[in-house]
């Protein structure tokens, strides 16, 4: 019977351990619905591609159609426009259907970034698949890959900004709210208070401490991928540390709103996961968005780690300059300006 | 020359008064004991003069300083030490004397002599490189001491300095507290401790749910009770019969059932001593020891309120 007592003690004191209950249920239910979601069929997965559409006979259409069932195809009129898209990273790929396909003097073109990596393997394989069933064994296809800045598809290009971010967004926000949480319980809040200090200064310290941590997670990141994974950084380096820069002050100052309210450690890294996974998830920084099902494309530009990411991205795999990615920062800017000024609002400067 | 005035100092939480209307002075130099049992409003008074807890009604001159209008100019005259051990557990003795003068605007050179001679005067100049989360509680009261004093206040509030510390450990915490004053610092001490009172303090005063109940020299509060003295009776189990009985006996003014004793105050405990014995015998009370002593702060407070310090 002792077995038992003990047994339901633990038990009793599991049921009140936020923390384990976030671990042992919440966190993987989640994982497994997003995951489920994600690669649950080709059907509930739609990729967008370009299409450019000359040829409008009956053949024609019917081909457009059977492409559009597996594929969100875009109408584009001009094959330039369209490749330029996609070398310049705004779609992932182009499929031209010329006039003189049906009549067999053409051959349907798929233009794709190689960059693209596993989003443009998935598109190719998914077009060559649909046009064998069209067609049988001769298939009127040509295939072309091309790439920005970029060489050559490497998996570090998603692994690095995207676990990066992730994993300063977590100890950013952790860290300050546990520093806080632990000050709070502890006294040494107490002591801070009674020195002639005010509440910048104490947030100010804590802040920058974050932020130095940060600094320190992203150059072992990039070293690493740079080093050892083969990562080339197609543009300027100084935008990467720019936007490194807003990702840390993201983590931060979102660390400073579970401050706020956060009455204990477990409680604080609890508030954070709960909002650092979707924000992982959803801003496609596990896998690429465009393998995400419809609706949670749209959930992800809630998320400031989808900006993020996309700045990243258009600068390391792209070389796109400030003014391209400026609107990615700019909405970057606006979430850190909000967490900062809710945080600095709530944060009780009192025991 | 006063440095702390309290006027009509108030604190309202959820419209309990906490502190009630306080006026209280205590003047420069002095080692001032403010007494009274858990939840009188010692520490909330502390908080409000330390500025940390706003005052509902009424102010606080300290040093000169209004507490609500200049805070931080009073957060640089006073050292407080906190009843719980305030301190970085993951620095070491030096690391956290070396951070708190910072934050009081002490640097340098300065600050390292200044630090060395308290850890010195502390007796932890042997650890001053380990961390903090390798010390004994002892220890960690002395560094959490030490701490309140490294930017040199005028004025030191010392809440529940001994909680928790063994016998040997309170003497080294008292020695402290006496060379502190000899340097001139003004000590404001909360405590439930009456002997601890009675031996450090030059004035103390009594508080009892929120408001100053008695004030005065610890010789002059002992008289005030008129000519009592005490008859100290420790014994195994208490009886109820005896207590009931003796509260009847001629010329017993108090009966209180301390943690430690039964006590038993009145003006004539040598003539009453046989009777008490013979009651205890007839109740079938037995007495481990007995003894006359004389009023203690705590015997006081027992006759103003009719509880003890602890209840």
């Amino acid at each position: 019977m002792k077995v038992l007592t003990i047994a339901a003690k633990n038990l009793r004191v599991f049921s009140r351990d936020r923390a384990s209950l976030f671990w042992s249920f919440a966190f993987p239910i989640f994982l497994i619905v997003v995951f489920s979601l994600v690669f649950s069929g080709q059907g509930s997965v739609r990729i967008s591609v370009l299409a450019v559409q000359q040829d409008h006979s009956p053949m024609g259409n019917a081909y457009f159609s059977a492409l559009d069932n597996v594929l969100v195809l875009e109408n584009v009129e001009n094959i330039q426009a369209a490749e330029a898209k996609v070398l310049d990273g705004e779609a992932p790929a182009v499929i031209i259907i010329p006039t003189g396909f049906s009549t067999g003097q053409e051959n349907v073109r798929l233009v794709y970034d190689e960059t693209r990596g596993e989003v443009a393997t998935t598109i190719a394989s998914i077009v060559e698949g649909v046009t064998k069933g069209f067609f049988g064994i001769q298939t009127p296809i040509t295939v072309e890959s091309v790439h920005g800045e970029y060489k050559k598809f490497n998996p570090a290009q998603q692994v690095i900004p995207g676990i990066g971010i992730m994993m300063i967004l977590m100890v950013g926000g952790m860290g300050v709210s546990e520093r806080v949480v632990i000050e709070r319980k502890t006294g040494t809040f107490k002591r801070n208070l009674l020195a002639p200090i005010g509440k910048l200064s104490f947030l100010g310290g804590g802040l920058l401490s974050g932020f130095v941590i940060g600094c320190m997670q992203v150059v072992v990141f990039f070293a690493l991928g740079i080093l050892f994974l083969g990562l080339e950084i197609a543009g300027s380096i100084l935008l990467v540390a720019l936007i490194s820069a807003l990702v840390i002050l993201m983590s931060v100052s979102f660390g400073l709103i579970v401050s706020t309210f956060a009455r204990s450690p477990e409680a604080a890294s609890g508030a954070v996961n709960a909002f650092t996974f979707p924000a992982a998830a959803f801003g496609g920084l596990w896998f690429p968005i465009e393998l995400m099902p419809g609706f949670m494309q749209s959930v992800s530009k809630v998320f400031p780690t989808y900006y993020a990411m996309n700045a990243y991205q258009d600068v390391i795999v792209r070389g796109k300059g400030l003014l391209e990615i400026l609107p990615s920062i700019s909405v970057l800017i606006v979430f850190i300006l909000i967490f900062f000024a809710v945080g600095l609002l709530l944060f009780k400067w009192k025991e | 020359m006063s440095i702390v005035e309290t006027h009509d100092l108030t604190k309202t939480f959820n419209g309990r008064k906490a502190v009630d209307h306080l006026n209280l002075n205590v003047e420069e130099g002095e080692l001032f004991g403010l007494l009274g049992p858990n939840g009188a409003g010692k520490s909330t008074t502390v908080a409000m003069l330390s500025t940390i807890l706003e005052p509902t009604h009424g102010t606080a001159i300290v040093g000169n300083y209004d507490i609500r209008e200049k805070p931080k100019e009073v957060r640089k005259i006073i050292g407080v030490v906190p009843q719980e051990g305030s301190v970085y557990d993951d620095l070491t003795a030096m690391e956290n004397l070396m951070y708190f003068g910072k934050l009081h605007g002490v640097d340098g050179e300065t600050l390292r002599k200044r630090a060395t001679k308290l850890l010195e005067l502390v007796q932890l100049k042997n650890r001053t490189k380990d961390r903090v989360k390798t010390y004994s509680s002892g220890m960690k009261h002395r560094l959490n001491l030490a701490v309140g004093l490294v930017h040199e206040p005028r004025l030191l509030f010392l809440d529940e300095p001994t909680t928790g510390l063994d016998p040997a450990a309170r003497l080294v915490v008292w020695e402290f507290i006496k060379q502190l004053q000899a340097q001139g610092i003004t000590i404001l001490l909360t405590t439930h401790y009456m002997d601890e009172a009675d031996y450090l303090c030059d004035r103390v005063a009594f508080m009892d749910r929120g408001k100053i109940i008695a004030r005065g020299t610890p010789t002059e509060l002992k008289r005030s009770i008129g000519k009592l003295e005490v008859i100290e009776i420790k014994t195994p189990k208490v009886s109820n019969t005896f207590l009931t009985k003796a509260r009847k006996l001629k010329g017993i003014k108090k009966v209180v059932h301390t943690s430690e004793n039964l006590r038993l105050l009145t003006p004539a405990a040598d003539t009453l001593l046989s009777q008490v014995v013979g009651l205890a015998s007839e109740t079938g009370m037995r007495i481990d020891s007995l003894n006359i002593a004389q009023p203690t702060l705590e015997d006081v407070f027992i006759k103003l309120t009719g509880k003890t310090l602890r209840d």
